[in-house]
């Protein structure tokens, strides 16, 4: 079983579009949806869920307002501005980060540390696969335990179904949640645009698959808006020794495809489509 | 003497969990008559955020164990288990008593370095993750592990 | 006034409108970058940095020569950053959330104050504007306590005038941290059902926060209406559309701020900002 990771720093340089059209060329194959904060794969897919599971991280305090008698200890010592003090301490859940400081030396032991519901996984069926993914309740973080949880999920699966090949839909920026998709990876396809600010988060992800010793290859989506500037990226990928795996044209299909809920690839035969198909065969040889 | 071995279950027959932070079970094996002597369970490290390999470096180091045999260890356990004086095999695979004949027949080779990567790290090309040998001072892998574990 | 201009995900024009409004307005602006993960508005604004600090989180660091192993330290920090086992004890930094409760808890005075570094913080101007951001070093985690910084920073409180902060992209702690306390939320989208998606949860996440909130679509002519039908339902509303131009996207990919290639633009946003003020 082998596991593609799929990158790109800097959010909408069209990641999950390809990742989509990855998962119909392909039959032996598994989504993970680790982009927590978009998840959008499932607009592609349309996936029909047949398990919903908890996701529960860390805890946060809870105030008991009959022992509270409105002391301040907590709020003294809270180092986030977590507590809210009125008739009764509250708790801000959107500030507190469960360290249980005000739990511990509440006089009145007045505090519980409550285990934090932020969210759940899913097991969904779609007409490319198997695909695992995730949603959160607004103000919480992707993490890269929930990372690590949906690829786990993941290869359990793809063990199960013996499926080959586990496609991850990579978590956007250059955190926790992105060092977290790393571990376990085959190959990293990092999806860049010729922009500074790609070109800036391309570096980034580069320094990383580089660190964490996974193979990385470079798609540069919409090259043609800015010829210097993807110029500039492929010759940053020949002095860093990275294989550029390919370029999609910018290509009004692309969108017209997202609209029309498909992959590019069931959508119409286009320039981008193309270009898609040439990449996943340089691609495929690294699998 | 006292082996720590990473696992999914709580028995001789149990498979070997190649994750030691996030591993089910260690099970405390005593080489001499295979016996098992004690069991750790980690099942409450799968709910922890992050550090769940310091928690566990942590228990072993506290069971007096010498050895522990397990899949990959990060670098934070690993500074841990090295500051204990505990010995590392990686890459064990299997059930609970193949490991340990394994071990046994003296084909097992102990590791210098963690074998994969802290997941809330700061890489740093210019840091690396290998820990340093060597009792006293361990400043841990890089990843700013830093212990000043005296060893036994 | 304190615009904060956020999106549910990244690349949909969210650092493109900031700028926008920041060069648009008569009046004097301090523009402040709490994407502190992918710093970018440097790219448009070329601000001149004049000064800058490094940010540190107060971490343990242990006196050993007072130290007992007593492990109260290990037991009460609910992020693994200290541990001790038998006469060993040892501290892992960068997985401290500086709570203080290990200072705290220690009853042998042996858990002293030592600082991590996790960012930067830089001002500057880039012409008329004030400008602020914070860099968060590479694979550093903690992004909220450096924006709280950067904010600290720009004297958010008795701040003047006009404030634009850009916010991170998504719908985490590290945009609650950027919006609070501001006036107005310009949510910037894109119309197709990627860009509604990630609007629905952005706004789910700022209207529990009760700050008045209004939509921008960017690149508008692409896609289809879902995002300007939804606006109208939800009674969000829709405060401009950016029409998708090339000549928009290749200003944007050579880090030129497209109010200086888009014909009549400017005035635009300086109508938008006159209407946010009322």
């Amino acid at each position: 079983m082998k596991e593609l990771l799929i990158l790109s720093g800097k959010g909408g340089t069209g990641k999950t579009t390809l990742t989509a059209a990855f998962s119909s060329l392909v039959t032996s194959r598994l989504l993970a949806d680790c982009d927590v904060d978009a998840a959008d794969l499932h607009i592609i897919l349309r996936p029909e869920r047949t398990e919903t599971h908890d996701f529960v991280s860390g805890v946060k305090a809870m105030v008991n307002k009959d022992r509270c008698t409105a002391c301040n200890t907590c709020a003294e010592l809270c180092r986030y501005d977590a507590v809210i003090m009125n008739e009764y301490a509250e708790v801000d859940d959107f500030s507190c980060e469960g360290c249980g400081v005000c739990a511990h030396f509440c006089p009145e032991k007045a505090i519980d540390l409550e285990p934090n519901h932020c969210g759940y996984w899913f097991v969904s069926s779609t007409r490319h696969g198997t695909l695992i993914h995730a949603e959160l309740k607004p103000g919480e973080e992707n993490s890269g335990k929930l990372v690590s949880l949906v690829k786990q999920k993941a290869r359990e699966r793809a063990e199960k179904e013996g499926a080959k090949l586990i496609l991850v839909d990579g978590p956007p920026g250059i955190g926790c949640p992105v060092i977290s998709s790393f571990s376990g990876a085959d190959l990293v396809v990092i999806v860049t645009e010729p922009t500074e600010s790609g070109l800036h988060d391309l570096q980034r992800v580069i320094e990383l698959s580089k660190h964490f010793k996974v193979p990385a290859k470079v798609v540069v989506n919409k090259w043609d808006l800015n010829r210097e500037i993807c110029a500039q990226i492929e010759n940053f990928c020949q002095d860093s020794r990275i294989e550029l795996a390919g370029k999609i044209p910018f290509d009004k299909a692309v969108v017209d495809s997202l609209v029309a809920g498909k992959t590019l690839f069931e959508f119409k035969d286009c320039k981008a489509a193309q270009s898609v198909a040439n990449i996943w065969q340089q691609i495929q040889k690294n699998l | 003497m006292k082996i720590a071995i990473s696992s999914t279950g709580t028995t001789m027959e149990s498979n070997v969990d190649p994750r030691f932070g996030r591993a089910s079970y260690f099970v405390i094996v005593d080489p001499e008559n295979s016996q098992i002597v004690d069991v750790i369970d980690n099942r409450a490290s799968q709910e922890a955020a992050h550090g769940a390999g310091i928690n566990a470096a942590t228990m072993v180091a506290q069971s007096g164990a010498e050895v522990v045999l397990t899949g990959r260890v990060g670098p934070k356990a690993f500074a841990i288990l090295q500051a204990a004086g505990i010995k590392v095999v990686s890459e064990v695979s299997g059930t609970i008593q193949e490991a340990l004949e394994a071990f046994r027949s003296g084909s097992a080779e102990f590791s210098h370095g963690p074998d994969c990567h802290a997941h809330t790290s700061s890489p740093s090309p210019r840091t690396g993750w290998q820990a340093e040998s060597g009792q006293g001072k361990n400043r841990g892998c890089g990843c700013q592990g830093k212990g000043k574990g005296r060893g036994r | 006034m304190k615009i904060a201009v956020a999106s549910g995900k990244g690349g949909t024009g969210k650092t493109t409108v900031a700028v926008c409004l920041a060069l648009s307005s008569g009046q004097p602006v301090t523009f402040v970058d709490c994407d502190v993960e992918e710093p970018n508005s440097h790219i448009f604004l070329r601000p001149e940095i004049e000064g800058s600090r490094k940010f540190h989180l107060p971490v343990p660091g242990i006196d050993e020569s007072r130290c007992n192993y007593c492990g109260k330290c290990r037991d009460i920090c609910r992020f693994n950053a200290v541990t001790v086992f038998g006469k060993t004890i040892m501290t892992f930094p960068d997985m401290c959330h500086s709570c203080g409760g290990c200072f705290l808890v220690c009853e042998q005075d042996a858990v002293r104050e030592e600082r991590r570094n996790i960012g930067v913080i830089e001002w500057g101007k880039a012409g008329e504007i004030d400008f602020f951001q914070g860099k968060l070093r590479i694979g550093e985690a903690m992004s909220s306590p450096l924006i709280k910084e950067v904010k600290k920073q720009t004297l958010f409180e008795e701040k003047k005038g006009l404030t634009i902060l850009d916010a991170p992209p998504g719908t985490s702690c590290p945009v609650i941290k950027t919006v609070r306390d501001t006036d107005f939320v310009i949510l910037v989208t894109e119309p197709t059902p990627f860009g509604l998606h990630d609007l629905k949860l952005a706004a789910s996440t700022i209207s529990t926060l009760g700050i008045p909130t209004g939509v921008i679509i960017n690149k508008s002519g692409v896609g289809d209406l879902g995002v300007k039908n939804w606006c109208k339902d939800q009674g969000l509303p829709l405060l401009m559309e950016i029409p998708f131009s090339r000549e928009a996207a290749s200003a944007y990919a050579k880090g030129v701020p497209i109010v200086e290639v888009e014909h009549g633009l400017k005035e635009k946003f300086n109508e938008l900002i006159e209407e946010i003020s009322r």
